[in-house]
């Protein structure tokens, strides 16, 4: 057998869309110009090596083609032109249910699965308690699948895929369904099949795993290859693109969020989040400076020695800080208030920031609102608060 | 108290096992062995406000009791009154018809929940925004991404606000930040509405969203009561089956800065967990995962894998020590629980099998004390202010 796996040539999927509602326009002779039929290119001439034994991850953003290309080089979809190569046997995760029966059993579908995918009969008789084991179904493995829950479907579908020794293996992310003991072994089972020589492509959004997994990394854009090459390279290169992209996205997500509130004759008439250059920010990169600046105007009436009261609340209730600056210092008319906080260290969530300024009743004299992101993908746990640690060992 | 809006009562569901045409024939009964249990006598009142959290493993019948809530499948024993209209978001995805376009399948769906029709297109454009698919929602679904459609899914199924809302495993989809965005619309639905129920695998956030916790297992209520009173004992459950004590944590001590034991800590003081720990065999390299966890709502606050600095500790039999040093520890006052779990290096950040965990779910003393000014939240951040003239 050649040593190459999958090679592709100018591979292209285009999907025309007629617009129906614009033909009939124009059959009733109006509308005339705008175009009925537009063209949707999904894959747009991707040529493509992959060798036997390559771990190949596929980066990119929502939407550039990854899922397409993984349903092509399966055999699902095909491409509208150029030229698909496949040497050895195909299996392919891209759906959690892939192929079950839901009328059969799951010890039926073991074997209708498998020999889908090409496992022999006796194949199957030696591996079928083994994969049925592996998916931890226990007496329900008897019972029909449409009696199973999402979770315990994915399981048995997972069993049943990584169990056929298969040439090349093409999964989709969407694994993360069942609980966390399940989502451990499928992740230990990732790694095997990676060790013993399987070629695999693997799509995900989770770059950590990305770059722990595999040996070689494409970029796609626009169903376009990017970039290819070294794993850390290529993912380096496609985090900052998609920091600015999401930065982009963030923007537009939270106007109209920031706002102000006026209040007994003082205002605080903005708040943003800026970074280390003093530009606003919506998404800041974990250790990278956040400073927020809030706009004030104190007018005469307002009363000497306001406190300054900043809460940072994360995107699902909690109150994560609440930091009280006692008679801040704040001239009459117009000024600006920083609020240094050192590098971010802050979980990878939304957050919304409240800052109000307030008398010694408790009274609030006008307050504002901004709201940020915080992303990172140097951890392998999320925590609420990421604060870098000394570890030391006495040996043995 | 008023009238609970769902009555669930000795619930039980059988799923016969048809393994011969034969059996086609017999009598089924799960003492006969050809029979499943997936639910055993389940009783469940949710009143007025409640939002309630269905947990355990997979296959401890969590779907199967939202299925049978939402009348989609018929218990066979026991009696289910609900009032008010139920709307269960049990599988989103299901029922999308790929060949036509994003906004067709909208409508569609929205008149199946019963959105009066001229209500709907303004609710289209509502969903679109919130989808973040405006751009392409006249294409159809076989050119969207998975991810879109995910997205898709979710506003639709989001988009009303039934009396009695049903939920199973979808408390967020999409990349992290429409992640974000899709949990805050549950929580504002569930908050909002006359009773939630939410079966999930994600613990966290099924344990912040709920006011009450029903704990699952082979078919039966194991535990019932508010999340904090379940918490601990259903986490020591599923952390149960993993250790293998084959390298034992002696003790886990926490010192200060001066390397005296302590029993309480400062907001922003220096304090480090000192691990003391025994291997019987020559074992590999181990790795530590150091976690502070919140007393009232288990919520992992710091949490920390050596790995991720590159620290292992060293290989070998007999006694080592390890100490973990925060040097300004960030949280803010109050009760908290450590935990500290030894695992072989090679095994990753997810390791199967644990050597030994210290934690209050294997019976540890684990219990400190945070003390800090007044009421700050959850940490503890420094911060600097300054004013100047514009």
């Amino acid at each position: 057998m050649s040593s190459t796996a999958l090679h592709a040539q100018g591979l292209t999927k285009e999907y025309r869309v007629v617009d129906v509602v614009r033909l009939l326009e124009r059959l009733r002779g109006r509308g005339r110009g705008s175009p009925v039929r537009t063209r949707i290119r999904a894959l747009d001439g991707i040529d493509l090596r992959i060798e036997r034994g390559e771990v190949v991850g596929l980066v990119g953003s929502n939407g550039a083609g990854k899922s397409t290309l993984l349903r092509v080089l399966a055999g699902l979809s095909s491409p509208t032109d150029g030229a698909l190569e496949v040497n050895g046997r195909v299996t392919a995760i891209l759906e959690i249910t892939t192929g079950l029966v839901p009328e059969h059993t799951g010890r039926d579908n073991v074997r209708y699965v498998g020999r889908l995918y090409g496992m022999s009969a006796r194949e199957l008789a030696e591996k079928q308690e083994a994969i049925l084991d592996f998916s931890g179904l226990g007496a329900f493995a008897d019972l029909p699948v449409r009696a199973y829950s999402a979770g315990m479907k994915a399981r048995l579908a997972f069993s049943i895929v990584t169990s056929v020794d298969p040439d090349i293996l093409l999964i989709d992310e969407a694994l993360s369904v069942g609980d966390a003991g399940f989502a451990l072994q499928s992740r230990q089972r990732m790694h095997e099949l990676c060790a013993h020589g399987a070629t695999v492509v693997v799509v995900s959004h989770n770059l950590a795993a990305i770059r722990e997994l595999c040996n070689r990394v494409l970029w796609l854009e626009a169903g376009r290859v990017a970039r290819d090459g070294d794993p850390a390279e290529v993912t380096e290169a496609y985090r900052a693109v998609a920091h600015e992209r999401a930065q982009e996205e963030l923007r537009r997500r939270f106007a109209g969020r920031d706002r102000a509130a006026a209040a007994h004759g003082s205002v605080v008439r903005a708040l943003r989040a800026v970074d280390a250059g003093g530009i606003p920010s919506h998404l800041f990169r974990l250790e990278e400076p956040l400073v927020l600046e809030a706009d004030l105007e104190l007018s005469e009436r307002a009363p000497e020695g306001l406190d300054g009261v900043l809460e940072l609340v994360r995107f699902d209730g909690v109150r994560v800080a609440r930091l009280v600056e006692p008679r801040l210092a704040a001239p009459g008319g117009r000024s600006t208030l920083r609020i240094d906080l050192g590098p971010v260290r802050l979980g990878r969530f939304t957050y919304e920031a409240r800052l109000a300024l307030v008398d010694g009743g408790g009274r609030e004299h006008g307050s504002a609102r901004a709201v940020f992101a915080v992303e990172d993908h140097a951890h392998s746990y999320n925590a609420s608060y990421y604060q870098p640690l000394v570890w030391r060992a006495e040996g043995t | 108290m008023s009238d609970p809006v769902i009555a669930a009562r000795d619930v039980r569901k059988v799923y016969p096992v048809f393994r011969t045409p034969v059996d086609l024939a017999r009598r089924h009964a799960p003492e006969r062995g050809n029979a499943v249990v997936a639910l055993d006598g389940v009783s469940l009142d949710v009143h007025e406000g409640e939002v309630v959290g269905i947990v355990g493993r997979n296959g401890a019948g969590k779907s199967t009791l939202l299925r049978i809530l939402a009348g989609i499948s018929p218990p066979t024993d026991g009696v289910v009154l609900t009032n008010g209209t139920v709307h269960a978001l049990l599988d989103i995805g299901a029922g999308y018809n790929v060949f036509l376009t994003g906004r067709r399948n909208a409508q569609q769906r929205l008149a199946l929940l019963g959105v009066p029709r001229r209500e709907i297109p303004d609710l289209v454009d509502e969903v679109a925004a919130f989808a973040e698919l405006e751009d392409v929602l006249d294409h159809p679904l076989r050119t969207y991404s998975t991810g879109m459609r995910m997205r898709l899914a979710f506003a639709v199924a989001t988009a009303r606000r039934p009396d009695v809302l049903l939920i199973d495993e979808v408390l967020a989809v999409g990349d992290e930040f429409f992640a974000d965005k899709s949990f805050l619309r549950i929580q504002e639905l569930a908050s909002s509405g006359r009773a939630t129920v939410v079966a999930s695998h994600d613990r966290a956030q099924t344990f912040r969203l709920c006011s009450r916790i029903v704990w699952l297992e082979d078919g039966r209520v194991r535990a019932e009561g508010r999340p904090e009173e379940v918490l601990h004992t259903y986490v020591a459950h599923l952390h149960a089956f993993e250790v293998t004590g084959r390298v034992r944590v002696l003790e886990v001590e926490l010192v200060d800065a001066d390397g005296q034991p302590v029993t309480e800590v400062r907001s922003g003081g220096t304090v480090s967990m000192r691990v003391r720990y025994e291997a019987a065999r020559d074992e590999p390299p181990i790795a530590v995962i150091a976690e502070w966890h919140h007393a009232q709502t288990g919520e992992a606050v710091l949490s920390a894998w050596s790995g991720d600095n590159a620290f292992v500790a060293p290989a070998g039999v007999g006694r080592g020590s390890i100490e973990i040093e925060y040097p300004s520890l960030p949280l803010g006052a109050g009760e908290y629980d450590f935990i500290v779990t030894l695992a072989d290096a090679a095994q990753g950040a997810f390791p199967l099998e644990l050597y030994d965990m210290w934690g209050p779910y294997t019976g540890r003393p684990t219990r400190v004390r945070v003390v800090g000014d007044g009421d700050g939240g959850l940490l503890a951040l420094p911060a600097t202010w300054s004013v100047r003239a514009a």
